[in-house]
C-alpha cells in the first residue's frame, strides 16, 4: 500500500499537502548546497530512539568528553527540538568549532542543538533515513523499533482498532502534557494552516502505523527491517549495552569504548556507532586534542560533513 | 449547539460540522483573543457573498475553537482562584488540583469516559502498557519519543525558523516558542480512579461545576447522542445557565454569534473587541484582591504560628 502511496503523492503535490514540505525537505537534504530546513532532519521514531541511546550511552558511562557529556545532558530535550533550527550544515560546525577555539563562545544551548545536530545526522545517515519522516522506510523501521521494545510480546495477535486507539491514547495524553499550543504572532493564520496540516498528517502516520503493524507488506518489512544488515539483530554486542544504558545501567567506560571501536551487526546499531564516532570526534575538538580541520576531516569519513 | 443557532451564519456551521476536530486544536491554543481578530478579517470580504473554501473553513473552525477556550478561561479562571487560592498565592508548581478535577469531569461527563472522539478510554489508564494493547505497544517509552518529535516539529511550524536570523536571535525566539511537557498526567488519572471526597465535594459540587440535571446540559448530552432539537429549545436553555459548565458553553455560543455578525459585516472591529471580551482580563481585578487579602491572612497567620 504504501509505495504506491508515495509517487502518488509525488505526482500530486496538492493531495497530501501535509508531505510536500517533508519531501522538499528530503530533496534538500540531498542538494548540499541547498539551505536546509529542520536543520536538514527527517527522523522518524527509530531515529529519535537511536539518538536518545546515544545520550543514554554519554549518560551512563565517562567514555566521553566532560563538555560534551555536560552540554548534551543538561540541554537534552531542548535539544532534540533545537537540533531541527539549523539552515545550513555549517551552521553546527562552526558552532562547535567556536566553543573549541576560544574568543566569543556559544552559549549551551546553542552548542547542545550543535552537538544533538551531529546526533540525529549521525543516526539519520546510519539508518540511511533521508526519504523523510513519512517515507516507507521511516515507517516500517518506526515499526520494526516498536516491535523490538515489545520482544516476545510481538507476536501477540491484537485487533488493529485497539491497536489505532492505543496510538491515539498515546497523542492525547500527549495533549494533557503539553496543556496548550503556543502559536505563531508573526503569522497566525499561516501557522494555524501549518498546524492542521501536521495534525492531519499524524492521524494519517497513526493509520499507517496500524497497517504496518498488522498487516505488513512482506517485500517492504524485507527490504527495511530485515534487510542486509538487518535493523536489529539478536544477541547483537551493541544492541545490549545499548539496552542496558536505556535501562539505567551505570557502564564502565571499557564497555563503551570497547563497542564503539567495534562493528554493530544491525543497521540500528551501526547508527548510534556513526552518532557516538561523531560526538567523540566533536569531544576531540572541545577538548583541544585536535583541530578545526582534522574535526571537519573525521565528520567527512563520517559520511556526516 | 452552535449548529441550531440562527444567529450562526450557515458558513460558520458548515466549517464546524466539517472540521470540528480542527476547531478541537484551536481549543488547546493559547492566546486566541489577541489573534481572533487577525484570522478573521481577512476572511470578512468574501464571507456572505460565497461558500468558504477548504482553507476559510479550516481557519473558521479553529478561531471557534479559540473563542471557546476563551470562552472556559474567562468563566472558570477566576473561579480556580476563589477555589483554590493556595494553589495561586504564592504560585505553586504545576496544575491546580481544581482544575484536573474539572478536567476530569469533563472526561466522565462530556465524553463518557474517553468513549466520545477525540479522546480515548485509555487516556486516564496509567501503567507501563495500555490494556488492550498489551505487549505490543510499549506505550509509556513510545510517549516520550513521541513527545520528542512533536516538540521538534511544533517548533519548525514557527515561520521565524525559515527567516535566516542570526544564530542567538534564532535561539532567543526558540526558547519563547519551545513546548516543555509540563504537565503530569499521573495526578488526572488519580483524580479520575481514585477521587478524593473532599475534592468533589469542594470543587464540583459545591462550586456546582457540572450539574448534568440541568436543563442546558439535558440538552446538551442529547445532542451528543445524535438527538436534535429546535432553536427554541436551545434558546429556552440558554436564559438562565446556572451551572459553571452551562455558563461556559453560553458564552462560548455567544462569542461564536458576535464572530458570525462581525464576518456578515453586521457590527465592527470594536463591537466584536466588546461582545468577545478580547481586551479584558482573563482575571478581573476582583480577584487579584481576593488573593491578595488571601495571602494577607495567610501570612499573617503563618506568621503568628512561629
Amino acid at each position: 500500500m504504501t509505495k504506491p502511496l508515495r509517487r502518488t503523492v509525488l505526482s500530486l503535490p496538492g493531495l497530501l499537502p501535509f508531505l510536500s514540505p517533508v519531501l522538499a525537505r528530503a530533496q534538500a537534504a540531498a542538494e548540499s548546497s541547498a539551505p536546509l530546513v529542520a536543520g536538514g532532519l527527517n527522523g522518524g521514531l527509530a531515529a529519535f530512539a537511536a539518538a536518545e541511546d546515544v545520550v543514554a550511552l554519554v549518560g551512563g558511562s565517562s567514555a566521553f568528553d566532560p563538555d560534551v557529556s555536560k552540554t548534551l545532558l543538561e540541554h537534552r530535550e531542548h535539544a532534540h527540538a533545537y537540533a531541527g533550527l539549523w539552515l545550513d550544515r555549517s551552521e553546527p560546525l562552526a558552532v562547535i568549532s567556536a566553543a573549541a577555539n576560544g574568543g566569543a563562545k556559544p552559549r549551551p544551548q546553542e552548542l547542545g542543538a550543535a552537538l544533538m545536530w551531529l546526533v540525529h545526522r549521525g543516526v539519520e545517515q546510519g539508518l540511511e533515513g533521508e526519504a523523510g519522516a513519512t517515507s516507507d522506510r521511516s515507517v516500517y523501521q518506526d515499526v520494526g523499533l516498536m516491535r523490538w521494545w515489545a520482544g516476545a510480546g510481538a507476536q501477540t495477535q491484537v485487533e488493529a482498532d485497539a491497536l489505532l486507539v492505543g496510538l491515539q491514547t498515546i497523542e492525547r495524553r500527549l495533549f494533557i502534557r503539553i496543556h496548550t499550543i503556543e502559536p505563531d504572532s508573526d503569522d497566525p493564520a499561516g501557522w494555524i494552516e501549518r498546524l492542521v496540516d501536521w495534525h492531519e498528517g499524524r492521524a494519517q502516520l497513526l493509520a499507517r502505523y496500524t497497517s504496518v503493524i498488522t498487516n505488513p507488506d512482506a517485500a517492504l518489512w524485507r527490504q527495511h527491517v530485515e534487510g542486509k544488515p538487518p535493523l536489529f539483530a539478536v544477541k547483537d554486542r551493541v544492541l545490549s549495552v545499548l539496552q542496558r544504558a536505556r535501562q539505567g545501567d551505570r557502564l564502565p567506560a571499557k564497555v563503551v569504548l570497547e563497542a564503539m571501536n567495534g562493528e554493530a551487526g544491525c543497521a540500528y546499531g551501526q547508527a548510534v556507532l556513526r552518532a557516538c564516532r561523531a560526538l567523540q570526534s566533536a569531544g576531540r575538538h572541545l577538548g583541544g586534542k585536535a583541530r578545526e580541520a582534522q574535526f571537519r576531516n573525521e565528520l567527512k569519513q563520517l559520511a556526516l560533513a | 449547539m452552535a449548529l441550531l443557532l440562527p444567529a450562526v451564519h450557515q458558513n460558520i456551521k458548515q466549517a464546524l460540522r466539517k472540521h470540528w476536530s480542527v476547531g478541537m486544536l484551536g481549543s488547546v491554543t493559547r492566546m486566541g483573543d489577541q489573534h481572533t481578530i487577525k484570522v478573521l478579517s481577512p476572511l470578512r470580504e468574501s464571507f456572505a457573498k460565497q461558500a468558504p473554501d477548504p482553507r476559510a473553513e479550516r481557519l473558521l473552525a479553529f478561531t471557534m475553537g479559540w473563542r471557546c477556550h476563551n470562552a472556559a478561561d474567562r468563566q472558570w479562571k477566576p473561579m480556580y482562584r476563589y477555589l483554590q487560592p493556595e494553589h495561586y498565592r504564592p504560585k505553586q508548581p504545576g496544575v491546580s488540583a481544581v482544575t484536573i478535577y474539572h478536567d476530569v469531569a469533563v472526561f466522565k461527563e462530556v465524553y463518557d469516559h474517553g468513549r466520545r472522539a477525540p479522546l480515548t478510554p485509555t487516556t486516564l489508564q496509567f501503567g507501563p502498557n495500555l490494556p488492550a494493547t498489551d505487549a505490543v505497544l510499549p506505550a509509556v517509552a513510545l510517549q516520550g519519543l513521541v513527545g520528542l518529535t512533536w516538540q521538534r516539529t511544533l517548533l519548525m511550524l514557527q515561520s521565524f525558523v525559515a527567516k535566516g536570523l542570526p544564530v542567538p536571535a534564532r535561539f532567543d525566539k526558540a526558547d519563547n516558542r519551545f513546548e516543555p511537557l509540563v504537565v503530569d498526567e499521573a495526578p488526572f488519572a488519580e483524580a479520575y480512579h481514585r477521587p478524593d471526597p473532599d475534592r468533589i465535594r469542594k470543587y464540583i459540587v459545591a462550586a456546582n461545576f457540572y450539574d448534568r440535571e440541568e436543563a442546558m446540559l439535558v440538552l446538551l448530552e442529547k445532542l451528543r447522542k445524535g438527538g436534535s432539537a429546535s432553536a427554541s429549545e436551545v434558546n429556552r436553555v440558554r436564559r438562565e445557565p446556572k451551572c459553571q459548565y452551562a455558563q461556559a458553553v453560553n458564552r462560548g455560543l455567544g462569542y461564536m454569534e458576535a464572530c458570525s455578525e462581525y464576518l456578515v459585516g453586521r457590527i465592527d472591529e470594536a463591537t466584536l473587541t466588546e461582545r468577545c471580551d478580547l481586551k479584558r482580563p482573563h482575571k478581573p481585578p476582583e480577584v487579584e484582591a481576593f488573593l491578595d487579602k488571601y495571602e494577607k491572612t495567610n501570612t499573617s497567620r503563618a506568621g503568628g504560628h512561629e
